[in-house]
């Protein structure tokens, strides 16, 4: 399963070549890009979602640091 | 998806043998600590990797791709992502003390029924100094030099230890922003 589907080195990949957003970021886009617009608002809800949850954790850290 | 794709990180993260230990960072780690903060979707961890090389090497067998990036300041990241699911994860190797100091300090929350180690704001502002890229940390940046509840002490601890002193105080001076610790002691006299 893994054989072939990997990459050793992301420069390998021509449209991963460092543009002026960098090459990490420049390839985060081009992963997305890929997906359809039903994928992308699937990941849009849950990405908020996550959002939610990690504000609801830093609430509790919030009183733990207050009260501590 | 997007939250599937964090919890399997996660169970990665704390179930392979290659990794030490490793804290949240970037803007998903100032979610939680920083409340005006505009999330982006990168999903950044920085851990103390003991063998980078197996631990690609596990992710290609459970079938991840797989990517190294090497980054202009020195050191790398691995980035890992599954061909369905397109979104990335970015593992930071914690090669120097100062970033190992910020693993060790994180701070744990519950999330989505797991602890989550998160690095704290002033080891994540110090490596965001130490990997400036002015198009995407420069929001993040100023609200956390605007933070009244900042710990500046230890961010100085780590700026030093890290040697990103005089970095910091050009970056300050780039942003025209006064930190707010200053303000603080400009007032007092």
């Amino acid at each position: 399963m893994g054989k072939g589907r990997g990459r050793q080195n992301l420069e390998d990949v021509p449209f991963l070549k460092p543009g002026p957003l960098g090459r990490e970021d420049e390839h985060l886009y081009r992963l997305l890009e890929s997906l359809s617009p039903e994928k992308r608002l699937e990941l849009a809800l849950e990405f908020m979602e996550v959002i939610r949850e990690l504000k609801e954790a830093g609430k509790f850290l919030e009183n733990k640091t207050t009260s501590s | 998806m997007y939250k599937q794709e964090f919890i399997n990180a996660l169970e990665i993260l704390e179930k392979s043998p290659h990794i030490e230990s490793f804290a949240l960072i970037g803007k998903l780690g100032l979610i939680p600590q920083v409340p005006n903060i505009t999330p982006t979707l990168d999903i950044d961890f920085l851990a103390d990797i003991n063998s980078p090389e197996l631990f690609e090497k596990d992710l290609k067998r459970i079938g991840f791709c797989t990517g190294k990036i090497e980054l202009p300041e020195g050191g790398y990241l691995i980035r890992f992502w599954r061909e369905e699911a397109k979104i990335p994860i970015d593992i930071f190797k914690a090669t120097k003390n100062w970033q190992k100091r910020i693993i060790k300090d994180a701070l744990n929350i519950s999330f989505l029924g797991k602890l989550l180690p998160i690095a704290r704001k002033e080891g994540i502002l110090a490596l965001k100094i130490a990997y400036y890229r002015d198009f995407k940390d420069r929001e993040a940046v100023k609200l956390l030099l605007e933070d009244t509840k900042i710990d500046y002490s230890y961010l100085m601890s780590l700026l030093k230890e890290a040697d990103i002193l005089s970095r910091f105080k050009f970056l300050i001076q780039e942003l025209g922003v006064q930190p707010v610790w200053e303000k603080e002691e400009e007032d007092k006299t």
